[in-house]
């Protein structure tokens, strides 16, 4: 997690908890939100990542809770985790402007719009 | 039974993929996670959840047997390997060695050191003085050489003398495995040794080597007539009997001394290092204790002098040599294995705050 270029569940789970700590099911939710309903994380892939992004300090556990007689992990972001963030998506946003550079010159014309449409 | 109970029963088996430390870790979290993304009313894993969960699961189990990329520490542990390997190969070349001569089995069973064993200590010694300068692609093309001998040498002796096939065993397995550390070491830049350090125990081992081989050459004549005379196994002795003390050198005192050297070696490294070289050479410390027991992988056709030579546990013939090649390879494993599990256990101590 520390070397290699974050996958894209791992980086919506930094950007969810770059919001506030959440708890597992939070976390779900969340990223389901900010992925606009694309990635939807099960039990056993988000917590691979949790444990990943944990043992390369990029989070660490906030507080424990017991709600409905259930355990609720919260996690939140370290230092080094914001920064890999702040790197990652310095490193996306060149890659995504660079692609679409030079898309504007295969193609001349209005921009491609996210959804895949034109602008 | 309420249909959460069935539910959390349910994930709770599917739970049961994940090793054990990674359920006390996170199974509650895990399974309070799956119980609310189900909802209520349902009594069965919602499919995608339960193969993701299997997935996970053998995942996590397939990786914790898997070693984790190779870490600084794991270099510089070859890199030792690397450097005191050749040194014990040196002394052992130096060696006088018990071969079959003829029909009897007597004083010309030990060979006093020969003039291809010098060429071969040189080269290894060669090979380690490389190690210490940090000419690793020099150290690791002499390994090379120095393993194709041995392939062709062993191959050439094999012929018909299958014994000799089953002599070289911890010899072939110690020189692969100095090979790959020299391979591994290429990147090291650690000299994990002193000059004077690995001067000692160059001198400890040739020492320890040369014993018998003086023995050898400063008494004169066969002692004992013969050895074996089939069915039985017998020994006519005359005067006193130099055949057993070079025999307990061989089999008991130099393995032993030279082991003693190579644990002052691990125990002159970091705490990183110590347990990587304990792992790398652990299984040729097993194969040669074997040897040295008289465990040998045609020891049941070409029986040594005082070794045992009965099939222990009612093994076969076959079944024996696969059982002296599965233990070195089995010791690996295990070492590797706990290692991946000790060195989890230590970061996760540190992720919660806990002193180690």
């Amino acid at each position: 997690v520390t070397e290699k270029t974050l996958q894209e569940p791992a980086f919506l789970v930094l950007t969810s908890l770059a919001g506030r700590p959440q708890h597992g099911y939070g976390l779900v939710e969340d990223v389901l939100r900010v992925s606009d309903g694309q990635v939807r994380l099960h039990t056993g892939t988000l917590y691979a990542i949790l444990d990943r992004l944990r043992e390369g300090g990029l989070i660490e556990v906030d507080r424990e809770e017991i709600v409905e007689s259930r355990l609720r992990r919260y996690y939140r972001l370290t230092d080094a985790g914001a920064e890999r963030l702040a790197t990652e998506a310095v490193r996306m946003q060149r890659n995504a402007s660079a692609a679409a550079s030079r898309l504007q010159r295969l193609r001349p014309g209005p921009m491609l719009k996210p959804e895949g449409g034109l602008a | 039974m309420r249909p959460e109970q069935v539910l959390e029963r349910r994930y709770r088996r599917l739970l049961a993929c994940y090793p054990s430390g990674y359920r006390a870790m996170y199974g509650e979290e895990m399974l309070a996670v799956a119980m609310a993304a189900a909802g209520p009313g349902r009594r069965w894993p919602d499919p995608g959840e339960a193969a993701d969960l299997i997935r996970s699961g053998i995942r996590r189990r397939l990786g914790s047997l898997r070693p984790g990329p190779l870490s600084p520490a794991w270099r510089d542990a070859a890199a030792a390997v690397a450097i005191i390997g050749p040194v014990l190969m040196a002394a052992f070349a130096a060696r006088p060695l018990p071969v079959p001569a003829g029909a009897d089995y007597g004083w010309d069973w030990f060979d006093s050191t020969s003039f291809g064993g010098i060429i071969v200590a040189v080269l290894w010694s060669a090979v380690a003085v490389a190690g210490m300068l940090r000419w690793r692609r020099l150290a690791l093309a002499g390994c090379c050489v120095l393993f194709t001998g041995l392939i062709l040498d062993t191959g050439h002796e094999s012929v018909g003398v299958p014994y000799e096939m089953g002599a070289s065993w911890w010899k072939l397995l110690f020189t692969v495995l100095i090979t790959g550390s020299a391979l591994l070491a290429l990147k090291s830049g650690q000299r994990p040794f002193s000059w004077r350090a690995i001067t000692t125990a160059a001198v400890v081992a040739v020492l320890l080597a040369a014993l018998p081989a003086i023995e050898r050459a400063t008494v004169a004549g066969p002692v004992i007539a013969r050895i074996w005379t089939w069915p039985a196994q017998r020994a006519y002795f005359s005067g006193e009997n130099h055949y057993l003390h070079i025999q307990a050198w061989l089999s008991g005192v130099l393995p032993v001394g030279l082991a003693l050297i190579l644990l002052v070696a691990i125990a002159r490294q970091s705490t990183a290092v110590r347990p990587r070289m304990i792992i790398l050479l652990g299984p040729v410390a097993m194969a040669l204790a074997l040897d040295a027991c008289g465990y040998g992988i045609f020891d049941t056709e070409y029986p040594v002098l005082f070794h045992p030579t009965g099939l222990p546990a009612g093994l076969g013939t076959w079944q024996w040599p696969i059982a002296i090649i599965a233990t070195p390879v089995l010791c690996f494993v295990i070492g590797l294995t706990w290692l991946s599990w000790y060195e989890r256990k230590l970061r996760r101590r540190g992720a919660a705050g806990e002193p180690e």
